[in-house]
């Protein structure tokens, strides 16, 4: 208390601050806590008022930490309030335990009470809950409970809002005479004149050290790194402000100081690489045992207010000889001297680079998939906001594919700046995020997914990865993607919908079953049957035009319409990258909020019948075999419903219909009515912004006939095959028996066998 | 948990101690009328008493031992008027609490001239001795013999009732209790080498053993003595080696924090115990705690009667060295400044003082900045 000037009582009337006058008014209550003393000190504009109080805390007889049950502390708050008050424990013998704040060597431990900022916690703070928070500490430190054992460990200093930046692969055991770790400081606000900053740190040859200098202008620093034995956590230290309280910490845990300082510095004149004024860093890493095994590391760094000649002169390892320095080569029985045991350092606390895994700890994703490879296709508003999002995560090595280049409208909603008007989309993408984690390296293929195909390297990268994740919202770029490109990647399609009120994703399961057409096919189906199809695929009520072409248009969208599907697609991306299934997600906004929908999947059937591959799934052969059990002993049947892939033959099958009501059907026959077909497939192509269409008629065989096609089929093929080839379309007939499996015919392909 | 409570009723002594399997008891006991000891409030120990009791389900307001460790009226005061007495219609009116078994000394039986507080008392002791129950005496001096044959009682038929120093109490175990009581004092000769029967010298002491899920901890009772009965204590355990018996957790600091307890000495600014009585202090575990059963210490190093301030030095000294704390009764309040009892918890991890945080009503949640991300 020296220096606080002449005790008062501790009474309103001799407080001004108003946070200790609630402090004093509150302890009016408290009869576990005695005021004893108020300290007041007025230093020009700046009042001090310490208030001294006796705590009688609830402190068992076993304790992990010696907190008495009566503790003297000073409760020390200044003006302007613009911090937490300070309390300070006065024991002498206090002892060093975990969250205590930053004191210096000497100083009184600083009990550090709350983990918010105090700008924050000013908002609700009161002193009852002040009084609370110091005994709270107290008996939670004496019980060992305020620390619990699953935390990380406790640093070896106290930390503080001073950082310097290591990267995640730092080495301290870089010989100087060949590698600096280095690094200059960085003004928060680019002021050249700096009061503090951070320093970013980095590991370079002796040969790229003086370039590394010149172009930045001001003095770098040479760091000494000093790894100490394995320490059993739970002391943090005092801050030492000098060369030698350093010294004396480092003592006890087996570190000699002063030889390591005179190594590194004679190593570094002798590099050749160094400057007189070059500014010396001492950066202390310290493993910490919990429990004897290593819980965590700490680090922290010195800076000495000496440049490394003054500091190498100081402790005899330099010398001035002529006035030029040198290193002191001492003849035999010289003593080598410190007389640097006074030189101020700074404290500053460290933090680790990131890179992309320590980015998926602390993104909560899951860590080994930052080492896979994913492809991305389509870097358009939505792909380069999902890939934001899953780069920014960790997740994945990249491969990014896209034709098109950013065009100044793409700036209202990609996430590009108008620096990368005119690139690639792919190529700004990976220029930016080459640069957000260390080490990263993200490959562009600037081409169309079709065209990728053609090149045998680029298609060997998208074959190769572990994920090709399509935001083409190209349906030829996404069938591609699926069927035209091999490999055991697991494919995974999303794109928002015509007027962007709605989102979709499509994830193939492990071992890609069902397959992503398949998956898309059941999404239709999907939409078929529900009312969410009516609203799901209409188109937008406006479009903006930024060119005369007739293709030079695009959505009105607000940019946050975008990036909410950006976000919610990539959140169902990581999910499904966890999991094994397959999935389809549909997010549906409305006034009302946000929906999720999943679409059920069932297993798909594939065939190939020719040069003709149809795709269809379990749920359509249930449904045909309900609608043909309800039938029998009569024959029934309908339309088939789906789609065509026209490029590569292959149709999709979405649907069974059931009979219309004026089919006519016996024992050995049927004939498809056509009463309320229309609609209904008028309704169904509706609903799937225009995809569905009639793709075929399906029938049922009776009790213990086989389900291959008879006269009357045959005939129906014909007449199918010959009306749909106005289409170019094979005509497609299912027939479905006691096996419960279809039997496909296609009537084109009669036709040409004929 | 076992509980110990100390009732401030100024420089005076009552202090209760409630077990794990409810049983209670109740250590001397101080009605103070007028509120106030030397300007100091004090409980109102009638009331307070009956609150505990009801709360605890006591519905015949009985304490299963009320102990009396001499008859100083600071000890004694108010008894007669609150406690249900066997041996006269006119203390048996309703309300009053009711004793199991009484504990006193022998000397408490014996003196010829006690004081008004006490005289109903030590004829409720006797009573109940003459009828041979409900009562535990201690020590066997032949004075007590001899009143027993006046009485027309052979001695051997009452001795179930009599408990020598040197012995654990029967009745109370470490394991149906989570507890025993080991006597101290008095010793015979405390009596019969007396002309008069001293109150003090021939106080009861005794010494209690709590165990908790295997953890000891260990406790001093003393009402007023003085650093030769200390002294004593300490050479005769120490002779029978029994040590265990003179370690504490919880010590009753003796006779309201008077030096006479420590050293025939004051000091001048801080009491140094005789050797014998500060064996018994260094006897104190780590984080043991110290209670002094007066009025606050104040700063006035003359003052003749107790506290003493050299003398509260002394224990502070001794809590220091151990890592614990001395606490005062009289400095033990509630948020409108009115006394409460000062509680001592005794647990697996030992003894610990019982503090709260008070809240008022618009504070009983504590508030915390709304949290947001972003």
């Amino acid at each position: 208390m020296d220096g606080l000037g002449l005790p008062t009582a501790p009474t309103l009337a001799h407080s001004r601050l108003s946070r200790m006058r609630g402090i004093i008014t509150a302890l009016r209550i408290q009869p576990s806590i005695t005021p004893l003393r108020l300290f007041v000190r007025e230093n020009g504009g700046e009042r001090i008022e310490a208030l001294e109080i006796r705590v009688a805390s609830q402190i068992p007889q076993e304790r992990k930490a010696d907190i008495r049950p009566i503790e003297t502390l000073l409760v020390v708050c200044k003006s302007p309030e613009t911090h937490y008050p300070v309390v300070l424990a006065m024991r002498p013998n206090f002892p060093i335990t975990a969250h205590q704040g930053g004191s210096l060597v000497g100083e009184p431990p600083n009990l550090c009470l709350y983990a918010e900022q105090f700008e924050e916690q000013a908002l609700v703070w009161n002193p009852t809950d002040f009084l609370a928070r110091i005994v709270s500490w107290l008996q939670g430190t004496a019980a060992g409970t305020l620390h619990p054992d699953d935390q990380p460990a406790e640093p070896f200093f106290f930390t503080t809002d001073n950082y310097i930046i290591l990267p995640s692969d730092l080495r301290l055991d870089l010989d100087p005479e060949h590698h600096w770790i280095t690094g200059s400081l960085i003004p928060p606000t680019g002021d050249p004149d700096p009061t503090g900053g951070t320093i970013l740190l980095q590991e370079m040859s002796v040969a790229e050290v003086t370039p590394f200098r010149q172009r930045t202008g001001v003095g770098v620093f040479s760091v000494l790194g000093v790894l100490t034995p394995p320490v059993e956590h739970g002391i943090v230290h005092n801050i030492p402000s000098t060369l030698g309280e350093l010294e004396a910490v480092l003592r006890p845990v087996g570190v000699e100081l002063i030889p390591m300082l005179r190594d590194h510095i004679a190593k570094c004149y002798r590099s050749g690489a160094w400057s007189e004024r070059d500014a010396l860093l001492i950066v202390v890493r310290v493993p910490l045992l919990k429990h004897g095994k290593l819980g965590g590391i700490s680090t922290a760094a010195f800076l000495l207010d000496k440049n490394i000649a003054e500091v190498g002169l100081a402790i005899d390892v330099l010398t001035r000889a002529v006035g030029r320095i040198a290193v002191w080569q001492p003849l035999a029985g010289a003593v080598q001297e410190n007389r640097a045991q006074d030189f101020n350092i700074s404290y500053s606390s460290c933090l680790t680079d990131v890179d992309a895994t320590e980015a998926t700890r602390g993104s909560g994703a899951d860590p080994s998939l930052s080492l896979r490879t994913a492809v991305l296709a389509g870097e358009g508003a939505l792909g380069s906001g999902v890939f934001e999002n899953l780069h920014r995560s960790g997740l994945c090595r990249w491969v990014l594919v896209e034709k098109d280049i950013v065009l100044p409208h793409n700036l209202i909603r990609h996430t590009a700046t108008r620096h990368d008007v005119g690139l690639n989309k792919a190529f700004a993408m990976a220029r930016k995020h080459n640069c957000l984690w260390r080490q990263t390296d993200i490959a562009v293929i600037a081409k169309s997914v079709k065209n990728a195909l053609n090149d045998e390297n680029d298609r060997k990268r998208i074959e190769s990865a572990d994920y090709i994740i399509d935001c083409t919202a190209s349906p030829a770029a996404s069938r591609a993607l699926v069927l035209d490109y091999f490999g055991k990647a697991r494919r995974i399609c999303c794109f928002a919908t015509p007027n962007a009120s709605d989102s979709v994703m499509l994830a193939e399961g492990v071992g890609r079953l069902p397959q992503l057409d398949s998956i898309e096919a059941q999404y239709y189906r999907f939409l078929g049957d529900t009312l969410i199809g009516d609203m799901h695929r209409s188109l937008p009520e406006g479009q903006y035009r930024y060119g005369l072409g007739c293709r030079d248009r695009t959505t009105i969208l607000a940019p946050e319409q975008m990036a909410l599907h950006g976000a919610l697609i990539t959140d169902e991306i990581k999910s499904a990258l966890r999991q094994p299934e397959p999935r389809a997600v549909i997010w549906s906004r409305h006034p009302a909020g946000l929906q999720r929908i999943d679409v059920p999947l069932t297993e798909e059937r594939r065939q190939k019948l020719g040069k003709l591959t149809i795709v269809w799934d379990s749920q359509i052969e249930r449904r045909m075999k309900e609608i043909r059990a309800a039938a029998l002993p009569n024959e029934t049947g309908g339309a088939l419903v789906g789609y065509f892939d026209m490029e590569r033959l292959v149709v999709y099958i979405t649907a069974a219909l059931p009979a219309p009501p004026d089919s006519k059907s016996g024992p050995g026959f049927f004939i498809r009515g056509t009463a309320g077909l229309d609609e209904e497939l008028k309704q169904l192509n509706r609903r799937t912004g225009g995809v569905a269409l009639m793709v075929g008629d399906w029938h049922s065989h009776p009790y213990g006939v086989a389900a291959e096609p008879s006269f009357d089929d045959l005939e129906l093929l014909v007449a199918e095959g010959l009306l749909m080839a106005h289409d170019g379309r094979p005509g497609l007939i299912a027939i479905i028996s006691d096996e419960g499996v279809p039997t496909f015919c296609i009537g084109h392909l009669l036709e040409e066998a004929a | 948990m076992q509980v110990v409570r100390y009732y401030p009723v100024g420089n005076g002594a009552s202090s209760q101690i409630i077990l794990e399997n409810g049983k209670r008891l109740l250590f001397d006991f101080r009605q103070v009328e007028d509120g106030t000891c030397e300007d100091h409030k004090v409980i109102d120990l009638v009331t307070t008493l009956r609150q505990e009791l009801d709360e605890a389900g006591r519905r015949d307001r009985d304490f299963d031992v009320v102990g009396f460790t001499h008859g100083d009226d600071d000890h004694v005061a108010g008894a007669a008027d609150n406690f249900h007495l066997d041996h006269a219609a006119k203390y048996q009116t309703r309300g009053r609490f009711k004793i199991k078994e009484l504990w006193v000394p022998a000397a408490f039986i014996l003196e010829d001239d006690p004081n008004e507080s006490h005289r109903p008392l030590r004829e409720e002791a006797r009573y109940r001795l003459r009828k041979g129950y409900g009562i535990k005496v201690f020590s066997r001096p032949d004075r007590l013999s001899d009143w027993l044959t006046k009485q027309g009682i052979n001695p051997d038929d009452r001795k179930q009732f009599i408990v020598d120093a040197g012995t654990v109490v029967p009745g109370f175990n470490l394991y149906a209790d989570g507890v025993e009581f080991f006597v101290h004092s008095p010793f015979m000769e405390h009596v019969d080498d007396k002309e008069e029967v001293p109150r003090n010298e021939a106080a009861l002491i005794l010494h209690a053993t709590f165990m908790i899920a295997g953890r000891e901890s260990r406790m001093w009772i003393i009402g007023d003595t003085t650093w030769e009965v200390l002294t004593d204590i300490v050479k005769i355990t120490r002779g029978h080696n029994r040590l265990e018996r003179l370690k504490w957790d919880l010590y009753s600091i003796p006779h309201h924090c008077s030096h006479h307890a420590l050293s025939p000495e004051r000091g001048d600014t801080i009491t140094t115990p005789e050797p014998e009585v500060q064996y018994l202090m260094d006897q104190g575990q780590t984080a043991a705690l110290l209670v002094s059963s007066s009025i606050p210490i104040g700063t006035d190093p003359d003052r003749k009667l107790p506290p003493h301030l050299q003398a509260f030095r002394s224990y502070e000294k001794t809590a220091d060295d151990k890592s614990g704390a001395v606490f005062v009764t009289g400095d033990s309040k509630d948020a409108y400044g009115d006394p409460v009892p000062l509680e001592i918890q005794i647990t697996n991890t030992g003894c610990q003082y019982k503090a709260a945080i008070v809240r008022t009503a618009a504070a009983v949640v504590s508030s915390a900045p709304a949290r947001r991300a972003g």
